[in-house]
């Protein structure tokens, strides 16, 4: 045998010396996981199971099992938790030699070459990870199938799990071995590992803000927050199984590479760093200037913002705010470098050593904040040539209102999200067009605003819509646009954007679920399904939700968005569902969702109406016992408040606009009260759905706020909200309440 | 041989290592004195290959040793604070170093723990500072290599201990050539066990001799001339280091053999004059004081 040309010995004797490690590693998973896994399948009360679901007990039994074990033994937050702790200490425990100077003259005297030792630490501190979390797994495996629950869970989703938080075990490992490699104290160690993992969100957070501050069409995805060089912000990405329409085995790869990328660097400053390092707050000197940058930038960007919050943001910058900027950037530039500087060298006196270094933090993070303010680089307003599109996703915000999007699984998700996995718009020049009218009309209506001419007009009416390009070199551009609903051309390009297939399934999210399925999986107790119009209410049973959810799918095949504009919403059905338990045994994924029922949709109005839940024998004049229409005049009121100068009246002044007028039933034939109750009655609608048009469609008059008081059986009334559709209000009323 | 050549090690703006070269030959003692701060750590744990070189070169039997196993096999190195595994036993760091070492006596180590004393199944952080450095030097001397690199290793250790760990040092020297290396910033440590002794001051050598050329080549000379005229002709024939005038007598330090020394007296009229021996402590200050520094605050301890 030459010089310990054994690894193995080495490689024992390594883990001799780690047994703390390995305590906290069998602790965690074999004391914890295995335990608590037991325990909650120990646990599953069958007599429960068949009060919920009846026949089906079983079959949900076996779901709720899966679900444990997933949560036990997948990929799941608990093993992530434990997989980040785990990477942590055995980086740690295995360099932390690093850093005691009497180790370091022991092991680096000791005839090993420092390659083989770093070989032997890592694959160590690997060991101590993979073992307890294989055994834990097998003893999953070996409860699972004594209770009779084997087949609940496959071995290949196991190893799947294993291989995702391997990846992002070493992704930790190596970013804490990374900074332990570029530090000398285990604190500073520690500060490292937390500005590894925290700068990128936190530069990501920092863009948010300066984009949400100062542009106006910008928009930022969910997904922007998610850290891309971070393990953390892939492993997210690869258990997403939307992961915002990439492949989650794309995410692996990247992970993968971070991890071998972030290796190499580590192996590469292991073999470079001195011995001496130990002790230092930094290990190699060179790291010290482009650290501060990295630091120090930021925080003088972020100091600009702030004070720009302060002397509010959205009005232009005077002289003295712009000086005020500075000045605030460059003391901050200065205190930041300082505190950096000390902590460099340990030293209050050094902290004011390289001054040069805090006017080119201040310079570069007032450019950026300037470059920002002022939309240098015309990031704002740009709008993507056609010809670089791939697809498109087209999102008009409230469109459906009081809408759930969900994901197969049911769990709740964006309706970006959704989007980004269902909707491909490939007549992308439509939108492109879209977009450029409308930034320039929007752009226009601003400008008015700004010079104080603007005067409301219903005809210049803006909704906005959130639209993410999916460029052909693989980014996505998302962009919040204001669309000039009323504007013809507008109205036109909507049309050909909306009605289509393209748009419908990625915008309605039920076309995609097996809602068969997901309704036969929700408890009985929970599936809580409704059909109401605003007066009444009708519970549905979970067939009558299944064949009522088949008819809304069928109207949504034949979805026309011009059509759309002249129908009003006639009620609404409310149903949740569930995926199933999650680890504190209560349901979770639980999406209630809230559907509105328009007057087009010929197949639900005729599923309604043969099941008599139209309530049309319902009629509000037999039902009402009083209604109260009031109108504030607010138009009226805005133009005295103009006239003499002020924002608005005040409540004496103002209560001289408001007229109330009551109609009530009146037996009296003289009086021609009885046909006034029961003309207003009939020219009200209660389904409240109508009261926003995102298309600016046909919608209700809101400046008539009326108060239906019922009769019930005990005639003692309550009052309800119903609705005049625009145009279509009695004359009378009007009279009745003009000024 | 260990062979420094001008080898140069900075800490920041401090030169710990100035420029320094010197040989260690085998068998022999080699006493590496200074003080704080000379750079004598430093210099160990270049050679043990702790520390890279920022210039220069060490070889050990003409290898170089940094981040070389096969270098590194032959020297082991005690640290001025040795370090053992958390909650180890003696038979525990010797299982570990064993394993490092190929050549580690194992028998030998039982047998000199059962001669000092130390309980081999005794957790070494229960031990005193001074069993502690016994331990050490012992594994160090059981682990077979061929040099020996003791960074203050002597201090904390009583009288009776140190005449032992010498012992053994002779001992091994006898038997396989053990080369020790002992950094001290006590020069009467190791006045009795060294056969070369470097001198380092703030990162540079003041010296690197052999004890026994230094006692041969430097005289004290205790005199009272007849004239004037015989004292000039003693101080321009003779290298005289320091001379120290009490009236008429004078006491000169003054190198060349006895036999140089005392043929240029007789050819001169004296009085009086004798040629006593010099202490390692009196050659030392001798040499140091032409430099320019004074030993007695430098090493005397």
């Amino acid at each position: 045998m030459t010089l310990r040309s054994s690894s193995w010995v080495d490689l024992t004797e390594n883990n001799k010396r780690r047994l703390w490690q390995w305590c906290v590693s069998l602790f965690l998973f074999i004391l914890c996981n295995t335990v608590i896994f037991l325990v909650l399948i120990m646990s599953m009360d069958e007599a429960r199971y068949v009060a919920d679901f009846g026949s089906r007990a079983e079959e949900m039994m076996m779901r709720d099992a899966r679900g444990y074990a997933v949560s036990m033994l997948g990929a799941s937050g608990f093993r992530i938790v434990m997989t980040t702790i785990m990477a942590v200490l055995a980086a740690f425990g295995g360099y932390s030699y690093l850093n005691d100077r009497i180790k370091l003259d022991f092991y680096g005297s000791v005839p090993q070459k420092k390659s083989n030792r770093f070989s032997t630490i890592w694959i160590s501190g690997l060991l101590i990870y993979s073992g307890p979390y294989i055994f834990s797994t097998l003893l999953g495996f070996a409860i699972l199938n004594a209770t009779g629950y084997g087949a609940v869970y496959t071995m290949e989703e196991a190893l799947i799990a294993f291989c995702q938080l391997l990846l992002y075990f070493l992704g930790v490992y190596h970013l804490y071995m990374l900074a332990m490699m570029l530090t000398g104290t285990a604190f500073a160690g520690g500060c490292a590992f937390l500005v590894l993992s925290l700068y990128e969100p936190a530069v990501r957070a920092l863009i948010s803000m300066l984009k949400s501050a100062f542009y106006r069409y910008s928009y930022i995805l969910d997904s922007f927050y998610i850290p891309v060089v971070s393990p953390y912000g892939l492993l997210i990405n690869i258990l997403n199984p939307r992961s915002y329409g990439r492949s989650p085995a794309l995410y692996a790869g990247a992970l993968a590479v971070f991890d071998l990328a972030v290796f190499i660097l580590v192996f590469i400053l292991y073999m470079n760093r001195k011995s001496e390092a130990a002790g230092k707050t930094l290990a190699f000197k060179s790291t010290a200037v482009p650290l501060k940058l990295l630091i120090g930038i930021p925080v003088v960007t972020f100091t600009g913002i702030t004070v720009a919050e302060v002397l509010d943001r959205s009005r232009e910058l005077t002289v003295s705010d712009m000086g005020l900027i500075i000045f605030v950037c460059i003391i901050a530039s200065i205190v930041t470098c300082v505190i950096i500087q000390g902590i460099f060298e340990l030293d209050i006196k050094a902290a004011f050593k390289r001054k040069g270094q805090w006017f080119v933090c201040a310079l570069a993070g007032l450019f950026i904040f300037f470059g920002y303010k002022y939309d240098l680089l015309n990031i704002d307003r740009y709008v993507p040539a056609a010809g670089n599109v791939e697809s498109v996703v087209f999102i008009p915000n409230g469109y459906e209102d009081l809408y759930t999007w969900m994901d197969d699984e049911h769990d709740n998700m964006s309706a970006e999200e959704f989007g980004l996995t269902h909707m491909f718009i490939t007549d992308v020049q439509d939108v492109c067009d879209l977009h450029r009218l409308s930034v320039a009309k929007y752009d226009e209506l601003v400008k008015v605003i700004d010079d104080y001419r603007y005067e409301y007009d219903e005809d210049r009416r803006f909704s906005a819509a959130t639209v993410i390009y999916r460029m052909k070199n693989g980014c996505l551009v998302p962009r919040t646009v204001y669309v000039p609903v009323r504007d013809n051309n507008a109205m036109y390009l909507l049309d050909k954007i909306m009605t289509g297939n393209d748009f419908v399934k990625g915008y309605y999210p039920l076309l995609s679920v097996d809602t068969d399925r997901a309704i036969d999986e929700t408890p009985f107790n929970e599936l809580n399904a409704t059909y109401s119009d605003g007066l009444h209410t009708q519970v549905l049973t979970g067939e009558e939700l299944k064949e009522l959810v088949d008819m809304y799918k069928k109207d949504l095949m034949a979805f026309n968005y011009n059509e759309r504009l002249e129908e009003l919403p006639v009620g609404y059905l409310d149903f949740c569902l569930s995926g199933g338990r999650n680890l504190s045994r209560t349901y979770y994924g639980s999406s209630c969702m809230s559907i509105t029922i328009y007057s087009g949709m010929k197949n639900c109005i005729s599923y309604l109406h043969d099941k008599e839940y139209d309530f049309a024998d319902c009629h509000l004049e037999e039902e009402a016992a009083q209604i109260i229409i009031t109108n504030y005049h607010n138009e009226e009121q805005d133009a005295r408040a103009k006239e003499l100068g002020v924002p608005y009246l005040e409540a004496e002044e103002g209560d001289e606009f408001i007229r109330t007028v009551t109609y009530e039933p009146v037996a009296d034939d003289e009086d021609d009260g009885m046909d006034d109750f029961a003309r207003v009655a009939a020219a009200l609608h209660p389904c409240d759905r109508g009261t926003y048009r995102w298309d600016g469609g046909k919608s209700y008059d809101t400046r008539y706020e009326v108060v239906v008081y019922m009769k019930n059986k005990k005639n003692t009334p309550y009052g309800v909200n119903c609705f005049f559709v625009e145009d279509e209000i009695p004359e009378f009323v009007m009279e009745d309440l003009s000024l | 041989m260990i062979s420094v050549n001008r080898v140069t090690k900075e800490f920041d703006d401090i030169t710990a290592v100035n420029n320094v070269s010197v040989s260690v030959e085998e068998g022999n003692v080699f006493g590496l004195l200074g003080t704080n701060g000379a750079g004598k750590s430093t210099l160990l744990r270049m050679i043990a290959g702790v520390f890279k070189p920022d210039l220069g070169e060490i070889r050990v039997d003409d290898m170089k040793v940094y981040d070389n196993p096969k270098a590194k096999s032959r020297i082991f190195f005690v640290s001025d604070t040795p370090y053992f595994f958390d909650n180890a036993n003696p038979v525990d760091m010797q299982i570990y170093l064993s394993n490092q070492y190929p050549g580690f006596d194992k028998v030998k180590y039982a047998e000199y723990l059962r001669t000092f004393g130390l309980d081999p199944d005794r957790k070494i952080n229960t031990y005193s500072k001074g069993m502690k450095r016994q331990l050490a030097l012992l594994l160090g001397i059981c682990s077979g290599t061929k040099y020996l690199l003791c960074d203050e290793s002597f201090d904390g250790l009583d009288p009776v201990m140190r005449q032992g760990i010498k012992s053994i040092f002779a001992k091994e020297m006898d038997e396989r050539g053990l080369t020790p290396v002992i950094a001290s910033h006590n020069l009467r440590e190791l006045e009795d066990i060294c056969d070369h002794v470097g001198l380092l001051h703030r990162g540079g050598v003041l010296l690197s001799k052999d004890l026994e050329d230094m006692k041969l080549n430097i005289q004290r000379v205790q005199c009272v001339f007849s004239s004037e005229e015989d004292e000039k002709k003693i101080e321009n024939g003779l290298s005289v280091v320091k001379d120290d005038k009490s009236g008429s007598l004078h006491v000169y330090t003054v190198r060349g053999t006895r036999e140089e020394t005392e043929k240029a007296f007789k050819e001169v009229n004296t009085i009086f004059y004798e040629v006593l021996p010099l202490s390692l402590e009196e050659i030392f200050i001798s040499e140091t004081e032409v430099a320019g520094y004074d030993i007695k605050k430098l090493i005397m301890g």
